[in-house]
């Protein structure tokens, strides 16, 4: 979260690849890029491990064997304690100020595997993930005192039995249950007694329970066919959500929204064959089908793909894709810059899935001396996407969140450019992406097109390592990428008033409503964001392990990078400017922060 | 001053300016729009009211209003119909002129020597249309006492026709308190307008059922679902406290009687989205959690509504509530000799739960009861009348047996 220790942890990582396009038919239920972790699985022969402690965060990592040659364990933690560090500081430097305002957010995980060997054809994998991210805002001025908590975590227990057939076949059965849970809470507390006092509180649960069972089949070099089955069963609990007020002494006004519990089942199956047609045609084709039943209603999805790669010569080779995708749950995005509130929620006889189709082509040729450079582009059209009803309080989504969502389509199209480089003392990437992302709602914008809230007109990002010996090396992250669009009222008018009064009444034109002149959806786009990371790494090897010192700057320039952008009251007593004006108002969270740390890894 | 001190002052500082920072507005906004707000009718004389728009940071736009625009009226041509003429405080119309149906018009607003751009519009009023007033009933809709007007429409299946259905009441005679929300001659419905007619856009609207904190001001309905019939809608006009009023006027002992308007308008759709957009923006402003709500606008480079509607007004005495509250008890036979009969009324309506406790024995129920009193004595009896929206009166009384 916020761009600032990677969602995954490095330590207990074997393979993370990220699949933008060309998708192969096992992977389902998703509509955009997919991240396919597979953890670490244990040191069957010795314990090894390495442990890290710095300004802002720790981790650390252990694996080994539990019975050698036969069971392996590896277990990992990472904490951030940045909160220790910048929570007194924004005390201090807002010390004697009116206005208070304290942001402390760190985040943890765990991550655990127990790999066992029964024979050379047959092993067992139990694994576990937990992790939570945890935002806190204290606030204070003359009147009140404000409190907001936000916490979202996933939990993923899974097992898994991989199986060897016969020399071709082998098979992998697993069964899982991942959920993601948020929670927020949200408390104006008066100064005085005789305030009102407002609390906001609302939990959301997603639950999956899932088994699947998936096969590969080398049936011969040219063919590497692989095919499965799976079950899930969604459990939703869309934000129970509760809010008090008390004016006063007064009894508190409660209002209680329980939530709505809702189930899904989901079977899916599919079939690829990966298939060589001589040395330099590599052709993936193949078929996701999937079933989702909810009460009322059950959606058949038929989801064919392709994808083809040709070796042109011996530097140079291009990639046609082609997919339809299908997603069952829906990314209900929360409005405006602020809050990560963005709420899963799941499909029903009303609301259709989403759908995507999505065409991509690029071309990959290798330079020499390690460099390679690859241009892709893609078009994707999105059916069936959400969004909030304009002007709805996304707070108070409760049971009845499918009264407050429109539907809508959307497009997405863009080049991608990367450059990396592999090998020798320097190496890294550069990438550059343009692209746009367009939305289109019969009752949004008047059903006029709009930008989507996470377009991203250029997005680059530069990571470099040089190693200047085996002793120190330094690295290099540059990310920039476009700010988000929001909605912003540009001018304000009066409207013909009705309501209180007549507007067919002869005096129509004697009073009218005060509107604040919106002419767009996503009409502003806040600053870019961008930031440097920089490091310089001190490896020695000692008797027992290797230890590295570790310095550096996490926003080396100190950009402030938005986080909310909000219309606020200019402070009455400010004599440089008019009486109650309003004037708009970023709020960054992290400044440039040094870091250190110690690691020992053996 | 030692190393660590200057570090964390660097630090601080650099913390300091890195919470918030004021960001500068669009540039564009600095200048104003043209504000046109005009509803053509061949019900109305033309008017057109025009003004200029402020900038976002000015929280309560004052209105601003222009009296010397150019406001031209032409016909679907482009031919010239009518100059405008300004009448005061930014209200320009056109005395000569009468609107006709079908018709489209285009008006033009431009200023001299002012950086306001000229703006341009075009407005389509609609066809007449035939409907009527069916019946009116008193019911209850979302836990209140509302009237309820049966409206038949008949429907044009060559067009796509939209309807804004509203209504109000008119007490005739005797004295009323409903002073603060009576306007022009009218009194208002104190709750708003409410329809369960699944082609209404009510249902949507209202998204919470308190109508108290949300009133609606009209029943929105396009003609989608009508299928070139007639079509008979209920248009539920919440008013409660409209119902306390009796026939006879307690106060000055005149009988009055309540009349129900309803008004009901075929609009073109820009008015219909300008009026809706409006409706959402009234009853969901101020909601911090919520992308803003945009107001349909047809000003082409302003802001405001230029559209046209025809409308049909039916009015009908209401009947005499079922559910009106009593306003007062009578009691026939006081003072008798025991042992004897005392007959109990009351002036409130037949869907109320009335109960009597007489001071002594059993209570009885309903709006006539009758008692007798065996023994002499002075009793207190209790009277108490409640609605099923759980609204209720009480009284105690005397009943003096000698």
């Amino acid at each position: 979260m916020f761009g600032f220790l990677s969602t995954l942890n490095g330590d207990a990582i074997k393979t993370a690849e990220v699949i933008k396009g060309g998708f192969p038919s096992h992977y389902g239920g998703r509509l955009s890029s997919i991240v396919d972790i597979r953890m670490k699985d244990g040191n069957m022969e010795e314990l090894h491990g390495d442990i890290s402690v710095g300004l802002i965060s720790g981790k650390f990592n252990l694996e080994g064997p539990l019975i050698k040659d036969k069971t392996s364990f590896n277990i990992s933690a990472r904490r951030t304690w940045l909160d220790l560090f910048t929570t007194p500081i924004m005390k201090l430097s807002q010390s004697g100020d009116r206005n208070k305002t304290i942001f402390k957010y760190y985040f943890y995980d765990f991550n655990a595997k127990i790999n066992h060997k029964f024979s050379d054809k047959s092993r067992l994998f139990l694994s576990s993930y937990l992790g939570k991210d945890h935002f806190k805002f204290r606030g204070e001025d003359v009147s009140k005192k404000e409190n907001g908590d936000l916490e979202w975590g996933n939990r993923i227990f899974s097992a898994k039995w991989n199986y060897q057939l016969n020399p071709k076949i082998f098979s992998n059965t697993t069964i899982y249950k991942g959920s993601y849970i948020k929670t927020f809470i949200n408390d104006v507390i008066p100064i005085e007694t005789s305030g009102v006092t407002n609390k906001l509180s609302s939990k959301s649960d997603v639950t999956d329970y899932g088994v699947k069972i998936d096969l590969d089949f080398l049936y011969s070099t040219d063919h590497h066919i692989k095919f499965g089955a799976g079950y899930i069963k969604h459990l939703f609990k869309p934000t129970a959500h509760s809010s008090s007020y008390q004016n006063g002494t007064d009894d508190p006004i409660v209002n209680d929204i329980p939530t709505s519990r809702s189930s899904a089942n989901a079977i899916n199956a599919y079939v690829e064959d990966n298939i060589g047609i001589g040395s330099r045609v590599q052709l993936n084709v193949g078929l996701h089908i999937a079933n989702f039943n909810v009460p009322n209603a059950n959606y058949v999805s038929v989801q064919p793909r392709a994808a083809m790669n040709v070796q042109l010569n011996e530097t140079s080779s291009v990639k046609f894709s082609y997919s339809h995708m299908t997603q069952f749950v829906h990314l209900l995005a929360s409005p405006g810059i602020g809050f990560p509130n963005d709420l899963w929620v799941t499909s029903t006889d009303r609301i259709k899935p989403e759908k995507s189709i999505q065409y991509a082509a690029g071309i990959t040729k290798s330079l020499g001396k390690g460099y390679e450079i690859t241009l892709e582009g893609y078009y994707k059209t999105l059916k069936n996407l959400l969004e909030y009803k304009s002007g709805i309080s996304f707070f108070t989504t409760g049971k009845d969140w499918e009264n407050k969502v429109v539907v809508g389509n959307g497009e997405s199209y863009g080049i991608e450019l990367l450059i990396e480089k592999r090998i020798g003392k320097l190496t890294g990437w550069i990438g550059y992406t343009l692209s746009k992302s367009n939305r289109t709602f019969p009752d949004l914008n008047f059903g006029r097109s709009f930008p989507y809230k996470y377009d991203r007109r250029h997005d680059i990002s530069v990571a470099l390592t040089h190693k200047k010996s085996d002793r120190v090396d330094f690295g290099l992250v540059w990310v920039y990428g476009s700010g988000n669009t929001y909605t912003l009222g540009t001018r304000n008018y009066n409207a013909i008033n009705f309501g209180e009064d007549s507007y067919f009444a002869e005096s129509f034109l004697s009073t009218f409503h005060p509107v604040n002149h919106v002419e767009k959806r996503n009409n502003q786009r806040a600053p870019a964001f961008h930031r440097l990371d920089i490091s310089v790494n001190f490896h020695k090897q000692k008797k027992r392990g290797k230890r590295t010192w570790s310095f550096g700057l996490y926003n080396a320039y100190s950009r402030q990078n938005p986080f909310q952008i909000n219309l606020v009251q200019r402070h009455v007593d400010d004599p440089s400017h008019e009486k109650g004006e309003l004037y708009l108002e970023q709020t960054s969270l992290l400044p440039i922060i040094p870091f250190a740390s110690y690691s020992f890894k053996f | 001053m030692n190393k660590f001190k200057f570090f964390t002052l660097i630090i601080v500082a650099l913390i300091c300016n890195s919470c918030t920072k004021e960001l500068p507005f669009p540039e564009v906004e600095d200048i104003p729009l043209m504000v046109v707000n005009s509803l053509i009718s061949p019900d109305q004389d033309l008017k057109v009211h025009i003004s200029e728009s402020c900038h976002v940071k000015q929280q309560n736009c004052k209105q601003r209003n222009i009296t010397n625009a150019v406001v031209r009226l032409l016909d679907k041509d482009g031919s010239q119909l009518s100059i405008l003429i300004h009448q005061g405080d930014g209200v320009y119309s056109a005395p000569e002129f009468n609107a006709t149906y079908d018709t489209e018009y285009q008006l033009e607003v431009s200023v001299n020597n002012s950086p306001l751009a000229p703006v341009s519009t075009k407005a389509y009023v609609p066809k007449p249309f035939l409907c009527s007033l069916t019946g009116i009933e008193e019911s209850i809709i979302a836990d209140r006492v509302a009237w309820n007007f049966d409206v038949e429409i008949d429907d044009d299946p060559s067009e796509e026709n939209y309807y804004i259905i509203s209504g109000n009441f008119d007490i005739v005679g005797g004295t009323h308190d409903r002073g603060d929300i009576e306007s022009n001659g009218y009194i208002e419905p104190h709750f708003g307008h409410f329809s369960d007619d699944p082609n209404a856009e009510n249902e949507q609207l209202a998204f919470s059922n308190d109508l108290t904190t949300y009133p609606l001001s009209a029943v929105y309905l396009s003609d989608n679902n009508f299928n070139g019939e007639k079509y008979t809608t209920k248009v539920g006009i919440i008013d409660s406290d409209l119902n306390n009023y009796n026939p006879l006027d307690s106060n000055s002992n005149i009988n009055r009687k309540i009349i129900g308007n309803i008004f009901i308008k075929s609009v073109s759709i820009d008015m219909y989205d300008y009026m809706l957009s409006l409706e959402e923006l009234r009853l969901r402003s101020g909601d911090s959690f919520a992308e803003p709500k945009q107001v349909y606008t047809n000003i082409k480079d302003g802001v405001g509504i230029f559209a046209g509607y025809t409308e049909q007004k039916f009015s009908a005495d209401l009947p005499p509530s079922q559910f009106s509250l009593p306003s007062d008890i009578y009691i026939e036979n006081n003072g008798c000799t025991a042992p004897c009969t005392v007959r109990f009324s009351s002036n409130g309506g037949s869907n109320v739960n009335y109960v009597w406790e007489f001071g002594e024995g059993q209570p009885s129920n309903g709006a006539e009861v009758e008692h007798t009193y065996t023994q002499a004595g002075e009793f207190i009896g209790v009277f108490s009348a409640e609605r099923i929206d759980g609204n209720g009166v009480s009284w105690d009384f005397e009943v003096i047996i000698n």
